[in-house]
Protein backbone atom coordinates (compact mmCIF):
# COMPACT_ATOMS: atom_id res chain seq x y z
CA UNK A 1 0.00 0.00 0.00
CA UNK A 2 0.96 3.61 -0.63
CA UNK A 3 3.61 4.71 2.26
CA UNK A 4 1.49 8.35 1.68
CA UNK A 5 -1.92 7.46 1.76
CA UNK A 6 -0.88 4.59 4.93
CA UNK A 7 0.34 7.54 6.86
CA UNK A 8 -3.01 9.66 6.49
CA UNK A 9 -5.04 6.57 7.32
CA UNK A 10 -2.75 5.44 10.32
CA UNK A 11 -3.04 9.23 12.13
CA UNK A 12 -7.09 9.08 11.75
CA UNK A 13 -6.53 5.12 12.94
CA UNK A 14 -4.63 6.12 15.85
CA UNK A 15 -5.93 9.70 16.95
CA UNK A 16 -9.52 7.50 17.28
CA UNK A 17 -7.99 4.64 19.18
CA UNK A 18 -6.43 6.92 21.35
CA UNK A 19 -10.02 8.91 21.62
CA UNK A 20 -11.47 6.12 23.17
CA UNK A 21 -9.22 6.06 26.30
CA UNK A 22 -5.67 7.24 27.41
CA UNK A 23 -3.09 5.18 25.81
CA UNK A 24 0.23 4.33 26.61
CA UNK A 25 2.70 4.11 24.21
CA UNK A 26 3.59 0.37 23.83
CA UNK A 27 -0.41 -0.37 23.45
CA UNK A 28 -0.53 1.97 20.63
CA UNK A 29 2.54 0.56 19.20
CA UNK A 30 1.27 -2.89 19.76
CA UNK A 31 -2.27 -2.84 18.71
CA UNK A 32 -2.29 -0.27 15.43
CA UNK A 33 1.41 -1.97 14.55
CA UNK A 34 -0.62 -5.81 14.43
CA UNK A 35 -3.60 -4.53 12.26
CA UNK A 36 -1.69 -2.18 10.03
CA UNK A 37 1.54 -4.32 9.91
CA UNK A 38 3.84 -0.95 10.95
CA UNK A 39 6.50 -0.61 13.41
CA UNK A 40 6.97 1.82 15.82
CA UNK A 41 9.43 3.95 14.02
CA UNK A 42 6.01 4.47 11.92
CA UNK A 43 3.57 5.23 14.91
CA UNK A 44 5.80 7.20 17.42
CA UNK A 45 6.83 10.31 14.79
CA UNK A 46 2.54 10.56 13.98
CA UNK A 47 2.46 10.47 18.10
CA UNK A 48 4.84 13.33 18.26
CA UNK A 49 3.16 15.29 15.60
CA UNK A 50 -0.37 14.85 16.63
CA UNK A 51 1.50 16.57 20.11
CA UNK A 52 3.20 19.12 18.54
CA UNK A 53 -0.21 20.02 16.53
CA UNK A 54 -2.02 20.02 19.87
CA UNK A 55 -3.64 17.23 19.58
CA UNK A 56 -2.39 14.99 21.73
CA UNK A 57 -1.35 15.54 25.90
CA UNK A 58 0.86 13.01 27.74
CA UNK A 59 0.95 12.11 30.88
CA UNK A 60 3.27 9.83 33.28
CA UNK A 61 1.68 7.29 35.01
CA UNK A 62 3.58 4.34 37.39
CA UNK A 63 2.61 0.39 36.40
CA UNK A 64 2.72 -2.58 38.23
CA UNK A 65 4.46 -4.50 36.06
CA UNK A 66 7.60 -2.45 34.67
CA UNK A 67 8.71 1.15 33.80
CA UNK A 68 6.53 4.20 33.86
CA UNK A 69 4.35 4.55 31.43
CA UNK A 70 3.74 7.60 28.78
CA UNK A 71 0.24 8.31 28.39
CA UNK A 72 -1.28 9.37 25.45
CA UNK A 73 -4.62 11.99 26.20
CA UNK A 74 -6.65 13.42 23.27
CA UNK A 75 -7.36 17.44 24.19
CA UNK A 76 -10.46 18.91 23.27
CA UNK A 77 -9.59 20.48 19.87
CA UNK A 78 -9.10 16.92 18.53
CA UNK A 79 -12.09 15.47 18.59
CA UNK A 80 -13.55 18.05 15.81
CA UNK A 81 -10.31 17.33 13.85
CA UNK A 82 -11.25 13.55 14.09
CA UNK A 83 -14.73 13.81 12.85
CA UNK A 84 -13.48 15.81 10.23
CA UNK A 85 -10.59 14.03 8.82
CA UNK A 86 -13.29 10.83 9.43
CA UNK A 87 -15.90 12.45 7.27
CA UNK A 88 -13.22 13.64 4.51
CA UNK A 89 -11.83 9.90 4.55
CA UNK A 90 -15.41 8.32 4.34
CA UNK A 91 -15.83 10.44 1.00
CA UNK A 92 -12.96 9.86 -0.18
CA UNK A 93 -13.11 5.96 0.22
CA UNK A 94 -16.79 6.62 -1.30
CA UNK A 95 -15.37 8.26 -4.48
CA UNK A 96 -13.07 5.58 -4.90
CA UNK A 97 -15.20 2.52 -4.36
CA UNK A 98 -18.09 4.42 -7.05
CA UNK A 99 -14.97 4.69 -9.35
CA UNK A 100 -13.53 1.60 -9.61
CA UNK A 101 -16.65 -0.60 -9.40
CA UNK A 102 -17.36 1.20 -12.99
CA UNK A 103 -13.86 1.35 -14.75
CA UNK B 1 25.58 -5.85 16.62
CA UNK B 2 24.28 -3.07 19.02
CA UNK B 3 23.76 -3.55 22.68
CA UNK B 4 20.77 -1.36 24.37
CA UNK B 5 22.79 1.38 25.45
CA UNK B 6 24.76 1.64 21.82
CA UNK B 7 21.53 1.59 20.34
CA UNK B 8 20.08 4.40 22.74
CA UNK B 9 23.36 6.76 21.82
CA UNK B 10 23.61 6.16 18.45
CA UNK B 11 19.65 6.88 18.66
CA UNK B 12 20.36 10.17 20.51
CA UNK B 13 23.21 11.00 17.74
CA UNK B 14 20.41 10.93 14.91
CA UNK B 15 18.13 13.04 16.39
CA UNK B 16 20.35 16.05 15.44
CA UNK B 17 17.42 18.23 14.92
CA UNK B 18 15.37 18.03 17.78
CA UNK B 19 16.29 20.03 21.06
CA UNK B 20 17.65 18.24 24.25
CA UNK B 21 13.97 17.84 25.97
CA UNK B 22 12.82 16.60 22.34
CA UNK B 23 15.73 13.76 22.15
CA UNK B 24 15.40 12.41 25.74
CA UNK B 25 11.50 12.29 25.39
CA UNK B 26 11.79 9.67 21.49
CA UNK B 27 14.70 7.85 24.05
CA UNK B 28 12.91 7.34 26.83
CA UNK B 29 10.16 5.88 24.86
CA UNK B 30 12.51 3.36 23.00
CA UNK B 31 13.81 2.46 26.20
CA UNK B 32 10.39 2.52 27.35
CA UNK B 33 8.96 0.21 24.32
CA UNK B 34 12.30 -1.72 24.99
CA UNK B 35 11.48 -2.86 28.68
CA UNK B 36 7.51 -3.58 28.04
CA UNK B 37 8.56 -6.11 25.19
CA UNK B 38 11.04 -7.17 27.48
CA UNK B 39 8.82 -7.97 30.00
CA UNK B 40 6.23 -9.93 27.62
CA UNK B 41 9.44 -12.31 27.47
CA UNK B 42 10.94 -11.20 24.27
CA UNK B 43 15.09 -11.16 24.55
CA UNK B 44 16.66 -7.98 24.50
CA UNK B 45 18.94 -8.80 21.84
CA UNK B 46 16.19 -9.65 19.32
CA UNK B 47 14.23 -6.38 19.98
CA UNK B 48 16.99 -4.50 19.40
CA UNK B 49 17.52 -6.40 15.65
CA UNK B 50 14.28 -6.28 15.03
CA UNK B 51 13.67 -2.33 15.59
CA UNK B 52 14.86 0.08 12.75
CA UNK B 53 18.20 1.84 12.35
CA UNK B 54 18.57 5.08 14.43
CA UNK B 55 19.26 6.67 11.34
CA UNK B 56 16.10 5.46 9.77
CA UNK B 57 13.97 6.06 13.12
CA UNK B 58 15.24 9.96 12.94
CA UNK B 59 14.39 9.95 9.10
CA UNK B 60 11.01 9.09 10.25
CA UNK B 61 10.72 11.86 12.88
CA UNK B 62 12.19 14.12 9.91
CA UNK B 63 9.58 13.65 6.93
CA UNK B 64 6.79 13.33 9.54
CA UNK B 65 7.77 16.77 10.65
CA UNK B 66 8.47 18.05 7.37
CA UNK B 67 12.30 18.43 8.40
CA UNK B 68 15.04 17.65 5.72
CA UNK B 69 17.49 14.75 7.45
CA UNK B 70 20.85 15.37 6.29
CA UNK B 71 23.66 12.95 7.39
CA UNK B 72 26.67 16.36 7.51
CA UNK B 73 24.48 18.20 9.75
CA UNK B 74 24.07 15.28 12.13
CA UNK B 75 27.83 15.08 11.67
CA UNK B 76 28.47 18.84 12.51
CA UNK B 77 25.94 19.01 15.41
CA UNK B 78 27.45 16.07 17.36
CA UNK B 79 31.12 17.43 16.74
CA UNK B 80 29.76 20.38 18.32
CA UNK B 81 28.49 18.61 21.14
CA UNK B 82 31.81 16.52 21.78
CA UNK B 83 33.65 19.93 21.54
CA UNK B 84 30.94 21.15 24.06
CA UNK B 85 31.40 18.58 26.42
CA UNK B 86 35.27 18.35 25.81
CA UNK B 87 35.61 22.17 26.80
CA UNK B 88 33.33 21.30 30.04
CA UNK B 89 35.40 18.68 30.81
CA UNK B 90 38.50 21.09 30.62
CA UNK B 91 36.85 23.63 32.44
CA UNK B 92 35.87 21.89 35.61
CA UNK B 93 38.99 20.84 36.09
CA UNK B 94 40.53 24.12 37.25
CA UNK B 95 38.05 26.45 39.75
CA UNK B 96 39.66 29.69 40.00
CA UNK B 97 38.23 31.97 37.21
CA UNK B 98 40.56 35.31 36.31
CA UNK B 99 40.62 36.99 33.12
CA UNK B 100 43.36 35.20 32.16
CA UNK B 101 41.58 31.51 32.69
CA UNK B 102 38.71 32.88 30.54
CA UNK B 103 40.54 34.23 27.41
CA UNK B 104 42.59 30.89 27.79
CA UNK B 105 39.58 29.07 27.88
CA UNK B 106 38.43 30.57 25.30
CA UNK B 107 41.13 30.15 23.16
CA UNK B 108 40.97 26.10 24.17
CA UNK B 109 37.63 25.85 23.13
CA UNK B 110 38.31 27.21 19.63
CA UNK B 111 41.21 24.71 19.21
CA UNK B 112 38.98 22.01 20.59
CA UNK B 113 36.08 23.24 17.67
CA UNK B 114 38.60 23.87 15.26
CA UNK B 115 40.49 20.29 15.70
CA UNK B 116 37.18 18.74 15.69
CA UNK B 117 35.70 19.85 12.55
CA UNK B 118 38.96 19.40 11.06
CA UNK B 119 39.01 15.90 11.99
CA UNK B 120 35.31 15.28 10.61
CA UNK B 121 36.40 17.02 7.69
CA UNK B 122 39.49 14.69 6.95
CA UNK B 123 38.27 11.30 7.81
CA UNK B 124 34.96 11.68 5.19
CA UNK B 125 37.47 13.52 2.42
CA UNK B 126 40.66 11.40 2.75
CA UNK B 127 38.83 8.57 2.55
CA UNK B 128 36.73 9.13 -0.92
CA UNK B 129 40.07 10.81 -1.81
CA UNK B 130 41.93 7.54 -1.04
CA UNK B 131 39.59 5.17 -2.78
CA UNK B 132 39.46 7.51 -5.87
CA UNK B 133 43.17 7.52 -6.23
CA UNK B 134 43.10 3.62 -5.98
CA UNK B 135 40.59 3.31 -8.20
CA UNK B 136 43.13 5.56 -10.41
CA UNK B 137 45.83 3.70 -10.15
CA UNK B 138 43.96 0.58 -11.19
CA UNK B 139 42.08 1.79 -14.06
CA UNK B 140 45.55 3.15 -15.55
CA UNK B 141 47.44 -0.05 -14.80
CA UNK B 142 45.14 -1.98 -16.85
CA UNK B 143 44.99 0.74 -19.53
CA UNK B 144 48.54 0.55 -19.65
CA UNK B 145 49.08 -3.56 -20.10
CA UNK B 146 46.43 -3.37 -22.78
CA UNK B 147 47.24 -0.12 -25.37
CA UNK B 148 51.25 -0.90 -25.46
CA UNK B 149 52.60 -3.43 -27.95
CA UNK B 150 54.96 -5.64 -26.16
CA UNK B 151 58.19 -5.20 -27.35
CA UNK B 152 61.28 -5.91 -24.75
CA UNK B 153 62.73 -2.48 -24.67
CA UNK B 154 58.86 -1.31 -23.47
CA UNK B 155 58.85 -4.34 -21.58
CA UNK B 156 61.76 -3.24 -18.88
CA UNK B 157 60.21 0.21 -18.72
CA UNK B 158 56.60 -1.42 -18.56
CA UNK B 159 57.80 -3.26 -15.43
CA UNK B 160 59.44 -0.55 -13.65
CA UNK B 161 56.17 1.15 -14.34
CA UNK B 162 54.12 -1.84 -12.78
CA UNK B 163 56.27 -1.81 -10.12
CA UNK B 164 55.96 1.63 -9.12
CA UNK B 165 51.84 1.70 -9.34
CA UNK B 166 52.12 -1.82 -7.95
CA UNK B 167 53.86 -0.15 -4.94
CA UNK B 168 51.70 2.71 -5.37
CA UNK B 169 48.34 0.74 -4.90
CA UNK B 170 50.11 -1.02 -2.06
CA UNK B 171 50.70 2.23 0.06
CA UNK B 172 47.14 2.88 -0.93
CA UNK B 173 45.79 -0.16 0.57
CA UNK B 174 47.93 0.01 3.77
CA UNK B 175 46.84 3.49 3.97
CA UNK B 176 43.12 2.99 3.32
CA UNK B 177 43.46 0.51 5.79
CA UNK B 178 45.46 1.79 8.90
CA UNK B 179 43.25 4.64 8.71
CA UNK B 180 40.00 2.98 9.00
CA UNK B 181 41.26 1.39 11.78
CA UNK B 182 42.85 4.55 12.88
CA UNK B 183 39.45 6.57 13.15
CA UNK B 184 37.37 3.48 14.60
CA UNK B 185 39.84 3.64 17.18
CA UNK B 186 39.67 7.65 17.49
CA UNK B 187 36.22 7.81 17.04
Amino acid sequence: MNQQLKKGILEICVLSFIMKEDRYGYEIVKEIGDIFEVKESTIYPILKRLSNDGLLDTYLQESSSGPARKYYKATSSARSYLDEEKTKYFEFVNIVTTFLSEY
Amino acid sequence: MRNKDNFLNELNESLYFFSPEEKSQVIADYEELIIERNNDGEDIQNIIASLDTPDDIAKNYASELGIKYSIAKKYIANTKNKSQSKFNEFKNRDHKKSKVTQISDALVYFLITTGLIIKSIFKFFLTLFLYVTLICLIVSLILFLVLFNFDAYNFMIKSLITIGVGSGISINVIMIYGLNKYLGKIK
